[in-house]
């Protein structure tokens, strides 16, 4: 288990659901009626589910998916108190510990087909992590959230072609955030 | 004298001689009788009595022969002496030479040694003819070697082949049209020629044809990714003769919501 909550999306979604994002995305090319869309539809079809998935997988995990998550906390009111610095002494670090709270991260994978320089229409994509935090500790100092540590994560994918939803393995993954992780400096301000 | 000649004269001789023997052999046991007669001689019947003598002719011719014909001696061979037997010294044979050879011809740098031959006694004029040959000779030698030995084949003369035939490649609108509008820069004057490019423009089209419907239809992707920083880009790899299809997956940004239940417990 590592700090930085590396997700393999190919192990959250089976191969068919890839497929039929394939699918759904030449679907979607279609229903414009242009003529070249239909052309790129057609070339979609040779890519295959897999090759989707493997792009995708890849693009998350070069995501920092546990900082992205503490954007939100840091967008909720519970942390206002923070930000006055009569009450919180500036350049003390403060450990608070949070109890369990489902959160949901989106995410918005964009394909696209190019041959000859010229480009297809985009085919938009979701991907919704649903985690579940439990005995999340986190350090705050000036007003920033610095420091992730300890608790676990429970992580579940929902996958989108267009307002296509597909299949995905209804079992979430758990996580143990067993070390504590630095976010970048100065951290990420409460807002 | 004759052979006859000379058995007759043979034959009487030795009549006289036995006459006398017989009248010798008859007066010895007339007077003496331990007086033995001369015997005949062999080869002679003859010799009995005084009386009877025969005589043969042929032996007496032999005999007589023999006196009148000198008998060839064949030459006796004694045997020589191998330490002592002279030894015969070669005869030394001068040959005489008509034209005698010319000196050496040498390098320049080399000094001339002058070789003697045994010429004919007949007085040979000083300058003669030789003398003009041994310098020519390495002339006309050098002459030989430097000429070609054979006529050397003139390239322009060899027929090229005709040129091929440029085609004007017209600007097509689309990609796919490219192979179809492909048209001859000169019109083919012969039948031939005209089925040639008729035949070469049909299959021109069908390929073009063929490339536009593996290309919409069904393209080979092969592809490799290629990762950057928040950017996947997969690149096909197909062949020269299908277009190259890429597709990428672009993930711009993230909304995270706000937790909900979200409390500090200490």
């Amino acid at each position: 288990m590592n700090d930085r909550l590396e997700l393999d999306i190919e192990q959250m979604i089976p191969p068919e659901s890839f497929d039929e994002a394939a699918v759904a995305a030449r679907a979607q090319l279609e229903a414009t009626g242009d003529k070249g869309n239909a052309k790129w539809a057609k070339a979609l079809s040779a890519l295959g589910g897999a090759k989707i998935a493997n792009a995708i997988s890849e693009q998350l995990k070069a995501k920092d998916l546990l900082a992205a998550f503490a954007q939100g906390w840091a967008n909720s009111p519970v942390f206002n108190a923070y930000k006055d610095q009569t009450k919180h002494a500036p350049g003390k670090p403060e450990f608070v510990k949070l109890g369990s709270f489902k959160q949901e991260l989106t995410y918005s994978p964009e394909l696209a087909l190019s041959a000859a320089g010229i480009s297809s229409p985009s085919i938009g994509m979701t991907i919704a992590i649903k985690a579940e935090f439990d005995a999340l500790e986190v350090t705050i100092m000036d007003a920033h959230l610095t420091e992730i540590g300890g608790g676990s994560v429970k992580i579940a994918v929902d996958f989108k072609v267009g307002e296509v939803k597909l299949v995905t393995k209804s079992t979430p993954i758990e996580f143990k955030l067993m070390d504590r992780k630095k976010l970048p400096a100065p951290g990420i301000g409460i807002t | 004298m004759t052979h006859i000649g000379k058995s007759f004269a043979a034959a009487l001789l030795l009549a006289v001689l036995g006459i006398q023997s017989g009248a010798a052999q008859a007066q010895c046991s007339a007077t003496n009788p331990n007086c033995q007669a001369p015997q005949p001689r062999s080869g002679s019947s003859g010799g009995g009595g005084g009386v009877g003598v025969q005589v043969d002719v042929g032996d007496a011719a032999k005999a007589i022969g023999g006196i009148f014909k000198k008998k060839k001696k064949k030459p006796v061979v004694q045997p020589t002496d191998v330490a002592t037997a002279p030894i015969e010294q070669p005869k030394q044979e001068i040959i005489y030479v008509r034209n005698p050879p010319v000196m050496q011809e040498l390098p320049r740098s080399t000094p001339r040694r002058k070789v003697t031959v045994a010429a004919k006694p007949k007085p040979q004029p000083v300058a003669r003819k030789p003398a003009a040959r041994k310098i020519a000779a390495p002339v006309a030698a050098a002459a030989v070697v430097t000429e070609p030995m054979f006529e050397p084949e003139v390239a322009a003369e060899v027929p090229l082949p005709e040129p091929a035939q440029v085609a004007e490649v017209v600007q097509p609108e689309t990609p796919v049209a490219t192979a179809a509008t492909m048209t001859p820069v000169e019109e083919p004057a012969a039948p031939a020629n005209n089925l040639y490019w008729m035949i070469a423009a049909a299959v021109a089209a069908l390929a073009a044809a063929g490339t536009a419907a593996k290309f919409l239809l069904t393209p080979k992707v092969s592809m490799d990714c290629n990762i950057a920083d928040g950017e996947s880009r997969m690149v096909s790899n197909p062949s020269l003769s299908k277009p190259e299809v890429s597709f990428d997956v672009v993930i711009p940004g993230f909304s995270a919501s706000t937790p909900d239940n979200f409390r500090i417990l200490a």
